[in-house]
């Protein structure tokens, strides 16, 4: 179970694509947060750990409240004895030494926005007086990375920048991201132009994946290895898949609660609030309009592989849970062929990284131990 | 643009994991840079044995061999013996690794299957230990841990060959303190060891061993070859290779009849 919170709607950018409501500024309290986080304690099954998301707009501008907040959870482990793990998405920009020292030594886990290759970055990704941010995050990336080396990196694709999405995925590779999530903006205008140009981006990120493993380099690039994993764990994937509601859980600044973060600050998803608790009826509700298979996907041979579940992305692309993105659909056709031929590719080749990498389950851990012990002379 | 449900999707190439816990060999296959990391190693070691003993014994049907490598029978074809020294009156025509190369290829080709010389390695497999230096028929034969550089190789078909080859035989061999001025070559007994050696580590691929297939001096066909050569040294050696050949191509037949009875082909 994870519980995002919201610190604030306020932001150091303003990036183009942005979907947060910035009319209103607000900002969560710290007794918000601490409520918050008791909730999750109660709401999360003895022995697992609950984790702890803060969001935004930009968390960081509010340093001392995730400080604060994950020092409540340090001292409600021991007290109630329940486990927590945290984690941080931010544009990087406030990104400091000490903080990156407080993470490292509080296990929060840091996840950077970044877009990619300049042309990329700073069309849509710039501070509030229109300058690209690109120049300065490229310090604060080799920061980060120096200090979290496993720190993920998430890359939003826009219509515009779709020309740069394998150079700008080779780009953030070479900085030194090892963990490359990256999605599309399924409420930006996508034309039949577009996803033709991101056909051949995926072509160019296939061979980039195979060589990549082939050199038995290890790496994450979501877009294949979540599509490669929906074959290689069809029995268990449904059940990995977005729950809304049910596995994550979002926080607004005023305390009320969403099922995702796309649905922070629309009434009629309103879950409850940090001192009432979760309404639950309400949400079994949504969770179940939300598992009722779409009426357009009904008769689709790939519905079980595909993302059209998400009704987060469902809400931002179309405005309903309930109706899917004819470009989610479009970039969901287009992307699932090109990563099984890839698959088939290396299984083909029986290439050992992707065998451990897809099909053992504890190859997670044995890399990490690979990571942390070098080799015996 | 609109949403269209796709009528129909062919099932990907490669396996769920249902499937290969059913047949776990395939988790064997080990990443190098593992390899090269004792710590890595024995964590992928220990961890692995946990999802072995997890899963299920091989299903009898087999239906999912094709996603692990298989060792094909020793196909027999020729005596696989051989000698060199005193004892050989006939001149030595043993098969070299090009040639049987050569051999194996265009017979391979056949039936669409392109070896070439760029084939992969199996480190830390069991190899035969051989004695040249051994009279008899009992080829005092052993077993030691070392890699083996394959032959032949074709990528596409994940299908590679292994031919034990005079040059393998010597290299195999002991470090014996004794020198006999006949060294004797047990060919067919290696190709034996080494294949049994090669089970379930063959990385994922199908593979045959192939042996030299030569006759001992005293065998009728040497006899024969002998007999019908008239003293001509140039042409015993011309037809003892000749049938050494022919013999080498049944043995590949056979090989390639097993991959199409085994669905690989």
């Amino acid at each position: 179970m994870h519980f995002t919170l919201h610190l604030t709607n306020n932001c150091n950018m303003a990036c183009a694509y942005c979907y947060v409501d910035r009319s209103n500024i607000q900002t969560m309290t710290a007794v918000i947060a601490r409520r918050a986080v008791d909730l999750a304690a109660g709401m999360t099954p003895g022995g697992d750990s609950a984790g702890i998301v803060f969001f935004g707009g930009e968390p960081l501008l509010y340093k001392e409240l995730i400080c604060e907040t994950i020092d409540y959870a340090n001292w409600k482990e021991k007290q109630a004895g329940c486990y927590f793990h945290y984690k941080v998405t931010t544009n990087g920009l406030l990104l400091d030494k000490d903080f990156l020292e407080y993470s490292r030594k509080n296990n929060l886990f840091i996840a950077l926005s970044h877009d990619g290759v300049q042309a990329a970055h700073d069309r849509h990704r710039r501070d509030t007086e229109g300058r690209g941010t690109y120049e300065t995050l490229a310090r604060k990336a080799q920061m980060l990375l120096a200090a979290r080396p496993y720190a993920p990196v998430l890359m939003t694709v826009n219509p515009d920048t779709a020309r740069y999405y394998a150079e700008s995925v080779e780009y953030l590779y070479n900085l030194g991201f090892r963990y490359l999530i990256c999605s599309l903006n399924y409420a930006a205008a996508w034309q039949e132009d577009d996803l033709a140009m991101l056909a051949g981006e995926y072509g160019k990120l296939a061979e980039f994946y195979y060589r990549l493993t082939l050199a038995e380099e290890k790496f994450y690039l979501s877009p294949f290895e979540v599509k490669i994993s929906s074959h290689i764990n069809r029995r268990t994937y449904c059940h990995k898949r977005c729950e809304l509601g049910l596995k994550q859980i979002s926080v607004a600044p005023d305390g009320r609660l969403y099922p995702c973060v796309q649905f922070v600050g629309d009434d009629s998803y309103v879950l409850g609030d940090v001192y009432a608790g979760v309404n639950e009826k309400r949400r079994q509700h949504i969770y179940l309009q939300n598992e009722r298979e779409k009426e357009s996907c009904r008769d689709c041979a790939v519905r079980k592989r595909c993302n059209h579940y998400c009704g987060c992305l469902n809400k931002q692309a179309t405005g309903s849970i309930d109706l899917v993105s004819p470009v989610l659909c479009a970039h969901e056709r287009l992307l699932l062929p090109i990563a099984d031929k890839l698959a088939e590719r290396l299984f083909k080749k029986r290439n050992a990284m992707f065998i451990q990498k897809h099909y053992n389950e504890y190859y997670p851990i044995v890399s990490l131990v690979e990571d942390m012990k070098k080799p015996l002379l | 643009m609109q949403v269209k449900p796709v009528v129909n999707y062919k099932s990907p190439k490669y396996p769920d994991k249902e499937e290969t816990l059913k047949n776990p060999g395939i988790l064997l296959t080990l990443p190098e840079r593992w390899r090269s990391n004792a710590y890595a190693a024995v964590a992928f070691s220990s961890l692995l044995l946990l999802t072995l003993t997890a899963c299920s014994r091989k299903d009898s049907t087999g239906e999912n061999e094709q996603f692990t490598g298989q060792v094909a029978p020793v196909f027999i074809h020729g005596d696989g013996r051989g000698s060199f020294g005193c004892e050989s009156v006939a001149p030595p025509a043993f098969l070299s690794e090009e040639e049987a190369f050569s051999v194996i290829k265009e017979e391979a080709q056949r039936q669409g299957i392109v070896f070439t010389r760029n084939a992969p390695s199996l480190q830390g497999v069991a190899i035969p230990e051989t004695d040249i230096y051994v009279l008899g028929e009992e080829a005092n034969m052993g077993r030691q841990k070392g890699d083996l550089a394959l032959d032949g190789y074709d990528a596409e078909k994940q299908v590679a060959f292994e031919f034990v080859s005079r040059d393998d035989i010597n290299a195999w061999a002991r470090e014996n303190t004794e020198w006999l001025s006949v060294e004797s070559y047990h060919f067919l007994e290696a190709a034996k060891v080494l294949a049994e050696g090669l089970e379930g580590r063959t990385k994922g691929i199908n593979l045959a061993v192939f042996y030299d297939p030569n006759y001992n001096y005293y065998s009728p066909e040497i006899q024969e070859i002998i007999e019908n050569s008239a003293g001509d040294f140039q042409l015993m050696e011309e037809k003892i290779k000749e049938r050494v050949k022919a013999d080498l191509q049944e043995q590949v037949r056979d090989f390639l009849n097993w991959l199409k009875g085994q669905n690989i082909i």
